[in-house]
C-alpha cells in the first residue's frame, strides 16, 4: 500500500538516524581499547617533507666517499704485507702473456717459471736482503735505467753455462739516493736472442706498473 | 608531534566525533560491533597519521574520511566480491538484514533504511554524507575525495534511484529529491 507524502516526513525520517549512538559504556569500552592500542604500538615521529631528500643526499655522499676510501684503501694495501704477515705476490699480468708463471719460495721470493717448469727468473722484495748472487767477475754492463717509475739499475752477468746464457740483474729503487734497492728482479736468459732477453725490460715495466714498493 | 600530545588529542577528538564517526560507520555497515571495531581502527590510523593533518579540512571531516577508507578497505578485504558487484550495482543487499537498532527507530526509517542498501556504495555515501550527516558538497568532496562536480552529479543520480527505490516500496516523497 502506497503511503501519501504527508505520512512521512524524509527530512525527520533522516534526521531521526541522529538518535543512533553508542551506550555509555560502549564508548568507554573503545576508548579503553584505543588507548592500549595507542599505548602498545608508539606512533612514528616522521621528519618533515624536507629532512628526507636531504638525508638521502648525506647518505649518497657517505656511501660515496665510503666506497671510493675502499677502493683507493684496498687498492694499495695490495701489496703490502697482510695481517698474517704474508707478502701478497706480485701482480706481473704480462708473464701470462709469455706463458710464465710464479712460483712462491720464499716469504718475500718467487721464481719465474716458463711453461716446460724450468726456472727462468726470480722476483725478490729485498725484506731483508736480496738475494742476488751477481758474480761480479762475470759482470759485462752495469747501468742505470732510465724510463721506468722506480730509479732501476740493470747488471748483465755473462753466465754460458749449459741453460743459461746471460742474467739480467734489476735492483728497483724507492728514491734515487737509496744504497738498498727495495726489489730485485732476475731474468736468466737461455742463448743469445732469446726472447727473454727483450722480455725482461717488459717484465720489469709491468712490475713496476702493477706494484707499489712501500 | 610528541606520541604523548598525540595521544591527548586523539582522546579529545574520540569524545567529540566517536557518535559521529559511529553512526557513518554503522550506517555503511549495518553491524553495531563491525562498527565500533573500525571506529577503534579509525581512530587508531589518525593516531599514526596525525602529522600528515594540516588542518586544511575540519578534524570531523577528516576522520570521515579515515572512517570511509578504513570502512572500504575492510569490505574489500573481507567480502572482494560482493564489494565490487554492489558497487557496480550488480547485487542487492538483503532485504531482511536490518539491524535492531534500526527497526527500534521506527516502520520509515526502517524503509529508508533498506532502501539505502539497496544501492550501490557510492550512491548510499553520498546521501549520507550529504542528508544525514548534512555536510556542505565542499566537505562531501573532500570526504570522498571527489569532486564538487561529482557529488552534485553522483547526489542527484543517487536520489533519483532512491526515489525509485522508495516507489518501488510503496513509498513517495518529494524531500528525497529536493537538492540544496
Amino acid at each position: 500500500m502506497k503511503k501519501s507524502i504527508q505520512e512521512n516526513d524524509w527530512k525527520e525520517t533522516f534526521a531521526s538516524f541522529h538518535s543512533l549512538h553508542l551506550e555509555a559504556e560502549e564508548r568507554q569500552e573503545v576508548l579503553n581499547r584505543l588507548e592500549k592500542s595507542m599505548e602498545k604500538k608508539k606512533r612514528i615521529t616522521w621528519f618533515p617533507s624536507y629532512t628526507a631528500p636531504i638525508l638521502s643526499v648525506v647518505v649518497f655522499v657517505f656511501a660515496l666517499l665510503t666506497g671510493g676510501y675502499y677502493l683507493i684503501t684496498n687498492g694499495s694495501q695490495e701489496e703490502e704485507i697482510t695481517s698474517r704477515g704474508e707478502i701478497p705476490p706480485p701482480r706481473i699480468p704480462a708473464l701470462n702473456a709469455m706463458n710464465l708463471s710464479l712460483s712462491q719460495t720464499q716469504m718475500d721470493t718467487w721464481l719465474i717459471i716458463n711453461e716446460e717448469g724450468k726456472e727462468t727468473g726470480k722476483i725478490s722484495y729485498c725484506l731483508f736482503s736480496c738475494d742476488e748472487q751477481v758474480d761480479t767477475l762475470k759482470v759485462m754492463e752495469n747501468i742505470e735505467l732510465e724510463g721506468y717509475i722506480y730509479p732501476t739499475t740493470l747488471i748483465r752477468e755473462h753466465v754460458k753455462t749449459m741453460d743459461v746464457f746471460q742474467i739480467q740483474h734489476y735492483f728497483i729503487y724507492k728514491e734515487q739516493q737509496d744504497e738498498v734497492p727495495v726489489a730485485y728482479l732476475q731474468i736468466k736468459v737461455p742463448s743469445p736472442d732469446h726472447e727473454l732477453e727483450k722480455q725482461g725490460p717488459k717484465i720489469l715495466e709491468n712490475f713496476q706498473q702493477n706494484n707499489q714498493f712501500d | 608531534m610528541t606520541n604523548d600530545f598525540a595521544n591527548q588529542k586523539i582522546q579529545e577528538w574520540y569524545h567529540l566525533h566517536s557518535d559521529e564517526i559511529y553512526r557513518f560507520i554503522f550506517m555503511l555497515t549495518s553491524d553495531h560491533e563491525l562498527a565500533k571495531d573500525l571506529m577503534h581502527d579509525t581512530f587508531i590510523k589518525s593516531y599514526y597519521g596525525i602529522d600528515s593533518y594540516q588542518g586544511r579540512s575540519s578534524v570531523k571531516n577528516w576522520l570521515y574520511r579515515i572512517a570511509r577508507n578504513v570502512t572500504i578497505d575492510y569490505k574489500r578485504k573481507t567480502r572482494p566480491i560482493s564489494y565490487y558487484l554492489n558497487e557496480w550495482n550488480l547485487m542487492r543487499a538483503d532485504e531482511r538484514n536490518c539491524p535492531q537498532r534500526i527497526m527500534e527507530l521506527g516502520e520509515a526509517e526502517t524503509h529508508l533504511y533498506q532502501a539505502l542498501n539497496k544501492l550501490k556504495h557510492s550512491y548510499k555515501e553520498v546521501l549520507i554524507l550529504r542528508k544525514l550527516k548534512e555536510l556542505s558538497i565542499q566537505e562531501t568532496a573532500e570526504v570522498l575525495d571527489w569532486s564538487e562536480g561529482k557529488v552534485k552529479i553522483t547526489l542527484f543520480r543517487a536520489q533519483q534511484a532512491l526515489k525509485r527505490q522508495m516507489e518501488k516500496e510503496g513509498y513517495i516523497h518529494e524531500e528525497i529529491y529536493s537538492r540544496k
